[in-house]
């Protein structure tokens, strides 16, 4: 006779058998983010039309025009205003007929979309401009194999990030997710203009950390998102985000491993007010960055370890004019060893000239 | 809107609170109008989930009779927020024996109020973003076109609880099965969802779509 616990058979009126089905999806119901916000937007219409496009490829058909959804915060709204037809169920069923159309939306489900269907980019980006949306987070399935997403909207500086679809199950490890990291830095953050609110006298944009943030996790879910969870967390205390990989089981590689990604900021000065853009700077001191910076370390080993996450990245972008210096990277690297912290510092540059002197320094002569 | 007065309905203004924001999630998410039974489904969801999002349960009982969870006492009120512009009606479908059902969306003043309820009280944007979860969750996946999760619903569903009879979560946490399904189901799947209660909501309106799909 076996001692074996028996387990249930139904709690309450739900049957475990079912429970046990969904544990089991292939992609759990996972959220990135709060329903309604852009996070969630991006990463659940970006499933949609990565799944739409892979229903095309395995069914031989081809999309006929790009489809092109747009974020708003307010669905309802926005389609009284500008007299858009409301598609309540759009979002739920990867199968529709996408094919030129305009959609804007708030959710994973639910929508509105543009009266005409459109055949080419030039009258998507003429009905966007009318209704104002050139600075809304965007997606675009521009064909079957290639997905485009940006993150700030279609008038942003910044390239969109650029999704090729219909790979293979990739592993996604701590090098891949480095290695990512450098092209993050090296595309979008080395010189990013739109980072800085007076270059000259180097000052940021207010929270760089949470503009930081966004841009990487939009850059990171546009790279990862087909085999991996890409979630933003914010913790309650003092309003500081994190970034987590969790590769999916059914969906990544045999090796693949999950992350924790810890975003610091350091920076001259406070970012002033925008009544006092000009006034008197106060400064940070050199000495209260590295312990923000070091601190780092000990949020990135302590929620590696408390969540069972393979690996701890501390990501430091230094907006500092000394940032050169090796100044933050010697004072994290022996609390970083000692936690297994994997740790780099991003110089981010703020003119051209200080942008060619970090790219291509110039060896003193012996 | 305080949750306190007794005026028939006890609770009138939180309840009245609630469906409002429901409505307006809805209509933020491009999805109102909401039919009268996909109302009750969400408002009763909510008051099975509400722990998930640090949220008070507004009642923890409902009468078991019919497909789905109905709360007689609060229709009357959500119709009164429709005649006084809070809410709008915007259709109604005719049943069988002269049974009139709703749909609403967010009146000329609904907005507004919504509005001010957010930004005065913590609780209400907890409410708010129960709300938002929830709509999202439910109407991707069965509330669309299918509100009667009364048989397979974990509370509701219970076949200790004969049609009649009233469902009560309302005492004990361990009796809200609704709630332990979701901490279950967040509990195998702690792996891919570090520090997010907000997944209970959408993993247990996964278990109601599979449920309903295989019934």
């Amino acid at each position: 006779m076996s001692n074996a616990p028996t387990r249930r058979a139904r709690i309450g009126g739900a049957a475990m058998s079912v429970i046990d089905q969904v544990v089991n999806a292939p992609v759990p119901s996972v959220s990135v983010a709060n329903a309604g916000t852009r996070e969630a937007f991006l990463d659940a219409w970006v499933r949609t039309l990565s799944e739409h496009a892979k229903y095309l490829r395995t069914s031989g058909a081809t999309l006929k025009a790009p489809v092109v959804v747009a974020y708003v915060d307010n669905t309802g709204a926005f389609a009284e205003e500008h007299s858009w037809p409301k598609k309540p169920m759009l979002g739920s069923s990867h199968r529709d007929n996408f094919a030129g159309k305009l959609i804007v939306a708030t959710g994973n489900v639910g929508a509105c979309e543009h009266g005409s269907r459109f055949a080419d980019t030039d009258e998507f980006h003429a009905a966007i401009a009318e209704v104002g949306l050139q600075r809304a987070p965007t997606v675009a399935l521009m064909s079957e194999n290639k997905l485009w997403i940006w993150a700030n909207g279609l008038d942003d500086d910044v390239s969109p990030f650029e999704r090729e679809l219909g790979s293979d199950a990739v592993i996604i490890d701590l090098d891949v997710i480095d290695r990512s990291l450098a092209r993050f830095y090296d595309d979008i953050a080395r010189q990013n203009k739109k980072w800085w609110m007076d270059p000259p006298r180097r000052v940021t944009v207010s929270s760089p950390e949470a503009v930081v943030q966004y841009d990487l996790w939009v850059f990171l879910m546009a790279r990862h998102s087909e085999g991996a969870f890409i979630k933003q967390e914010t913790d309650s205390g003092n309003g500081r985000s994190d970034i987590v990989v969790i590769p999916l089981p059914q969906r990544s590689a045999v090796g693949s491993m999950s992350a924790v990604l810890e975003l610091k900021t350091v920076r001259d000065c406070f970012t002033p007010s925008a009544k006092n853009k000009t006034g008197k700077l106060t400064k940070i001191k050199a000495q209260d960055n590295v312990e923000w910076a070091c601190s780092g370390v000990q949020q990135a080993a302590a929620y590696r370890d408390n969540e069972r996450l393979d690996g701890a990245f501390l990501c430091v972008y230094d907006f500092c004019a000394n940032n050169h210096s090796g100044d933050i990277e010697r004072a994290v690297e022996p609390h970083a060893n000692q936690y297994s912290v994997m740790h780099r510092v991003y110089p981010v540059t703020a003119s051209h000239e200080e942008h060619r002197g970090n790219a291509y320094p110039l060896v003193s002569p012996q | 809107m305080s949750g306190a007065v007794f005026d028939g309905l006890p609770d009138k203004g939180t309840w009245k609170a609630w469906a409002v924001m429901c409505v307006a999630e809805a209509s933020r998410m491009g999805i109102a109008p909401v039919a009268q039974p996909q109302l009750h489904v969400l408002l009763y969801l909510a008051n099975t989930l509400a722990q998930l999002f640090d949220v008070n349960r507004i009642r923890g009982r409902v009468l078991k009779r019919g497909t789905y969870p109905f709360y007689p006492d609060v229709q009357r009120e959500i119709d009164r927020l429709a005649f006084c512009g809070v809410l709008s009606i915007e259709r109604v479908d005719y049943g069988p024996k002269g049974h009139l059902s709703a749909h609403y969306g967010l009146g000329v003043h609904g907005a507004d109020l919504c509005k001010a309820m957010v930004a005065h009280a913590p609780e209400a944007q907890r409410t708010a973003r129960l709300f938002a979860e929830l709509v999202s969750a439910c109407f991707g996946r069965f509330l669309a076109t299918n509100s009667a999760i009364g048989p397979i619903d974990a509370n509701y569903g219970d076949l200790d609880v004969v049609d009649g009879q009233v469902v009560d979560f309302s005492e004990w946490t361990e009796q809200n099965k609704n709630l332990e399904v979701a901490k279950y189901l967040m509990e195998q799947l702690r792996a891919l969802r570090p520090r997010a209660e907000r997944d209970g909501v959408r993993l247990y309106c996964d278990y109601l779509d599979e449920a309903l799909a295989t019934s």
